[in-house]
């Protein structure tokens, strides 16, 4: 077998399919080879921006206006094949309109919510927050008490009166997106085989590499298979395919290899799902120190709430699930939310990278051009209009 | 809540619901594994729970385990063997997620606990030994009446020609067809609709009870490929005897699982290692044989009635077979054609008459038997009879073990049976040999029958049933409850999923009855305090609410409420490529039970659909909800 085309694409997430749907539109030819063994393995994709503040001096304007949902919307709809929805809480309970596609990503409209103990660097550091939000004229509303705790997504009211509600503050921010990462994806895939016929969407390939006439793979049965390739490949930078990327910059461009160790960091996160036992407030994200917990579920809420909650957690080592994990649930859901107990159903590691510097690295392999495009990680968002910027480029 | 750290090469970690623990493969694999110098770890058993396993990126795994004081044990190991619990179910059809079909744990709970009514018909799924020797256990001690075993693979019985013969023997029916529908028709009967070659037909059952085997025993997986993390399923028998060539299967995987894990994590002597290199080529032989076994299964055929002439040449070219009949002389015949080798038959013998040799065959020394009936009452499938007497004479005798009450009398008229059941003539009990060590009972038989005919069945005293009132007698008090408001009276101190079947208020979701709340799925309230039915035992005055129910349809992920149309629908429209891709896209299996009930059917749909499903295992931590207080 042979392909010719004018970009290959290397990826393993969205990134690759938002690219290609790009390149198609433009009247390029088009192949994408994952090395994974579906689309859906990728799992340092998110719904949301995290808003994790490593420095004080973040441009929160700038952060805040990006999350918008509107702008959400006007970042994700570009290249995507369907419809996307926005659901606001004043919608709640209505019917749903005739227009709107049941399977299509929503992009949920949720206030941020910061909160943290009354007193310690934390709290000095949620203040400082607050008025920087306040001076940039976000209009935040500073809480206290049972007032700040009943917005809180999985609090319980029951025995509000025995825990010391008078040790939290917290304030409330403006209203910013998530979108369902999921159907985002399945939408995207689903058109983009259809548009490029599964020939040209190749998974489970390994062996990857340039050779003279362009760039040669072995397919899933193993048999080899080059491409000659008219103007370039292009990878994606995401963890799942950092080894080989690494090796081959170490290979054909070493300068810039310490560029992108020296720009990207990696983080660790934990995702716990959680069961409540009462309907949780589907409108609010909440932020508790490293901790972000909101209620989760696809599409619009439905009118009571989901009964499952997130819980991001930031672990600063790698050791997954250990004992401070245990104990920062814990703190949480005893001391704050005032549970009796709590079921967890799923706790995923999730890793992404934050990057300083998100320009293509282009370099010469073998008489054809490759690009790498790093950032194709982190919240959805940033993904699509990180591809966009890039092939826009190319 | 208190926490601990460990370290380890090799864990070896038990499943949800897992029904044997260790298993011989467990115990051959450690003792492989450690004698290389490997650290081996075993989690599971009484008291010791495993929530789940965390793959870790760069190989190995974190194990989470609970012990008995509920301390949290967080142990990093290089390597982890997880022993799973096998297929309950077949493939989902419309109605099977009801209290009308639940899994053989489930009726052997039900059975040592309940005082349900099985009387009328009784289905089994499948037709392997386990279900075959369910059956015969059922028509032995007259629990029910009649029982159906039934296999979807036309004409292919699963199991050892030892135990259809016996369940044959014993009254049961065997059926090929694949169920298709269940109703609930009143509060005990259920109507269950089997599709077969000449169309669909209904059979009404008091219940239906899934055995299996469902799929092919697969053995263990690796997966992901190279991680060194291990799922193997589960499937041996808890008794050498109930499963000889399950427990040998497995001991022989286990050497070569474990010469998989040496090679990754130990440096052996070379010594140690020329020796694990000879035990694995033979046990990879070994292998092969076992595992072309259940394609060669021996079967008697027939003319007419009677034993075909190529059935009679191997029987009597049968080793265990006495090959001289002499008068006023009892020999045993052990008929055990295939290589069982369980070998109860000749460990019970103290005349050293029989001998099963490497291969498993089966001899018996005629002049060293002494006729003492000690094999007859070993042998699990009841294999063994004994013939007295010599086949020139007009009638000759053949004497059975007293298996159940009722005891039979001497002078009771019996039909002969043939191996597959069927009358072959009228009899009577000569004697009875109540004294000795074994009870047995003597029948005429016309010597042309002698090799025909295998058992009997009582003509008078078909008031056997009325018999096993015995079984059913009141066990316990009965006290008043309140369930969903209305007032019932059930046993005091009984397990209340147990309670919710014999008053027939059990729910789908009851249908596991896993007994340590792995499962979620069977939650009540108690006196307005959540609590899972399985744990909870019945006392007077307690008010129980259903806190949610399942309504019975052809859900395939009852928990997430995902029917087979809409999972076919949506395979075909994304075209997932692995199953991580279907439960995202589709949300199967990621409901309460984390796919216990619902994993392995869309996993048959799914491959039946061209997804990637082999070796896979979905290691998601932890593996049941866990609820921490
Ligand atoms: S009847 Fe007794 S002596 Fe004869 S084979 Fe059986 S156990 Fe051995
Ligand atoms: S006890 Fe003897 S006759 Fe019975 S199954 Fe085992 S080996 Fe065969
Ligand atoms: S039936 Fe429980 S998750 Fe599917």
């Amino acid at each position: 077998m042979k392909l010719s085309v004018d970009f290959l694409l290397v990826g393993t997430g969205v990134a690759p399919l938002l690219a290609a749907q790009k390149l198609v539109q433009r009247g390029e030819t088009v192949a994408i080879l994952n090395p994974d063994s579906d689309f859906f393995l990728e799992n340092s994709e998110l719904p949301l921006d995290l808003l994790s503040f490593e420095t004080t001096d973040t441009d929160l304007n700038r952060r805040f206006t990006n999350n918008l949902p509107e702008q959400m919307y006007r970042d994700l709809s570009p290249g995507f094949p369907g419809a996307i929805e926005i659901a606001k809480e004043e919608d709640l309970g209505k019917l749903a309109s005739e227009y709107q596609v049941e399977s299509a990503p929503w992009i949920r409209a949720r206030r941020r919510m910061w909160v943290a103990p009354a007193s310690g660097p934390s709290r000095e550091r949620l203040e400082s927050l607050y008025l920087r939000a306040l001076d940039l004229g976000w209009k935040p509303q500073w809480l206290e008490g049972l007032a700040m705790a009943r917005r809180f997504p999985g609090f319980s009211a029951r025995s509000a009166e025995s825990r010391d509600l008078e040790g939290w503050v917290g304030f409330m921010g403006p209203k910013l997106g998530d979108v369902d990462v999921t159907r985002y994806r399945t939408g995207l895939l689903e058109f983009v085989r259809e548009r490029l016929g599964r020939e040209n969407v190749l998974t489970s390939v390994h062996s990857l590499g340039a050779d003279g006439k362009g760039f040669r793979f072995q397919g899933k049965q193993g048999q080899p298979t080059g491409v000659s390739v008219n103007r370039a490949v292009l990878h994606f930078w995401t963890p799942r395919l950092e080894r080989g990327l690494r090796n081959q910059l170490e290979r054909y461009h070493p300068r810039s290899l310490r560029g992108f160790n020296e720009s990207a960091t990696r983080q660790l996160w934990e995702e716990w799902d959680l069961i409540s036992r009462d309907p949780v407030n589907p409108f609010v994200v909440a932020h508790l120190e490293s901790l972000r917990v909101w209620s989760h579920g696809e599409g619009m809420p439905p009118p009571d709430g989901w009964s499952r909650i997130k819980v991001m957690r930031r672990e600063l080592s790698t050791r997954l699930a250990g004992e401070s994990s245990f104990s920062d649930i814990g703190r949480l859901v005893f001391e704050f939310m005032g549970w009796e107990r709590f079921t967890v159903r799923n706790m995923t590691p999730r890793s992404f990278y934050r990057w300083n510097q998100t320009t293509p690295i282009e370099y010469d392999a073998e008489g054809v051009r490759n690009l790498i495009i790093p950032a194709c990680d982190g919240p959805l968002q940033w993904i699509a209009t990180q591809v966009r910027k890039a092939i826009d480029g190319v | 809540m208190k926490f601990r750290d460990g370290q380890i090469d090799v864990a070896i970690v038990a499943g949800p619901r897992l029904r044997l623990w260790p298993t011989q493969g467990v115990r051959v694999l450690s003792r492989y594994c450690s004698d290389a110098g490997l650290r081996v770890g075993w989690y599971g058993g009484a008291g010791i729970k495993v929530r789940g396993v965390l793959p870790g990126e760069s190989g190995g795994a974190v194990v989470m385990v609970e012990d008995a004081q509920s301390r949290l044990h967080r142990v990093q190991a290089k390597a982890v063997v997880k022993i799973s619990s096998e297929l309950e179910f077949p493939l989902p059809f419309p109605g099977w997620y009801s209290p009308g079909l639940i899994p053989e744990s489930t009726a052997r709970r039900l059975l040592n606990e309940g005082s349900l009514n099985w009387q009328s018909v009784v289905v089994i799924l499948g037709s392997g030994n386990r279900a075959l020797r369910l059956g015969s256990e059922l028509l032995e001690k007259n629990l029910s009446s009649r029982v159906v075993c039934l296999e979807s693979v036309y004409d292919q019985v699963q199991g050892w020609e030892v135990d259809l013969r016996r369940f044959e023997i014993l009254g049961g029916k065997i059926a090929f067809g694949k169920p298709v529908g269940l109703e609930q028709k009143s509060p005990f009967t259920w109507s269950l609709k089997i599709q077969d070659p000449q169309g669909v037909r209904i059979i009404d059952a008091a219940r239906i009870i899934s055995v299996g085997p469902f799929a092919e025993d697969a053995g263990y997986r690796e997966f992901p490929p190279g991680s060194l993390l291990v799922e193997w399923e589960n499937t041996e028998a808890a008794q050498l005897q109930e499963d000889v060539e399950q427990v040998l299967l497995d001991e022989h995987r286990a050497v070569v699982l474990a010469s998989t894990l040496i090679r990754g994590l130990a440096e052996p002597s070379a010594e140690f290692k020329s020796q694990l290199e000879k035990q694995l080529w033979s046990s990879k032989q070994k292998l092969k044989e076992l595992e072309s076994l259940s394609a060669r299964r021996f079967r008697w055929s027939y003319e007419g009635k009677w034993l075909s002439q190529a059935s009679k040449l191997a029987l009597h070219a049968h080793e265990g077979v006495p090959k001289r009949l002499e008068a006023g002389k009892i020999k045993a015949s052990i008929e055990c054609v295939e290589a069982i080798g369980c070998r109860a038959c000749e460990k019970s013998c103290p005349a050293d008459a029989i001998r099963i040799d490497r291969d498993k065959k089966t001899f018996l020394m005629e002049d060293a038997c002494t006729g003492c009936g000690f094999c007859l009452q070993a042998c699990p499938s009841q294999v063994p009879v004994m013939i007295e007497g010599d086949a020139t004479s007009s009638f000759t005798h053949l004497i059975f073990p007293i298996t159940e009450k009722p005891l039979p009398k001497k002078g009771d008229r019996v039909s002969l049976l043939s191996r597959r059941g069927e009358v072959l003539a009228q009899s009577r009990i000569i004697d009875l040999f109540l004294d000795g060590p074994v009870p047995l009972f003597k029948v005429e038989v016309p010597s042309h029958l002698v090799w025909e005919a295998r058992g009997i069945l009582p003509l008078e005293n078909v008031g056997a049933v009325q018999d096993s009132s015995e079984f059913y007698q009141e066990r316990g008090t009965r006290v008043e409850i309140q369930i969903q408001g209305d007032v019932r009276r059930v046993r005091e101190g009984q397990l209340t999923s147990v309670a919710l079947f014999e008053i027939g208020m059990a729910r789908p979701n009851d249908i596991l009855m896993c007994g340590d709340g792995s499962c979620g799925l069977c939650q009540i309230e108690v006196d307005g305090i959540k609590k899972f039915a399985c744990e909870s035992t019945i006392h007077q005055g307690m008010n129980i609410r259903f806190t949610r129910d399942h309504p019975s349809s052809s859900e395939l992920c009852p928990c997430e409420g995902i029917e087979t149309p809409a999972f076919q629908e949506r395979i075909s429209a994304v075209k997932p490529e692995t199953l991580e891709a279907l439960t995202q896209v589709i949300g199967v299996g990621q409901g309460r039970c984390h796919g216990l009930l619902c994993r392995k059917s869309w996993m048959c749909l799914a491959e039946q659909a061209g997804v990637q499903v082999e070796r896979y295992h979905d290691w998601r931590f932890p593996w049941g909800d866990w609820a921490i207080k």
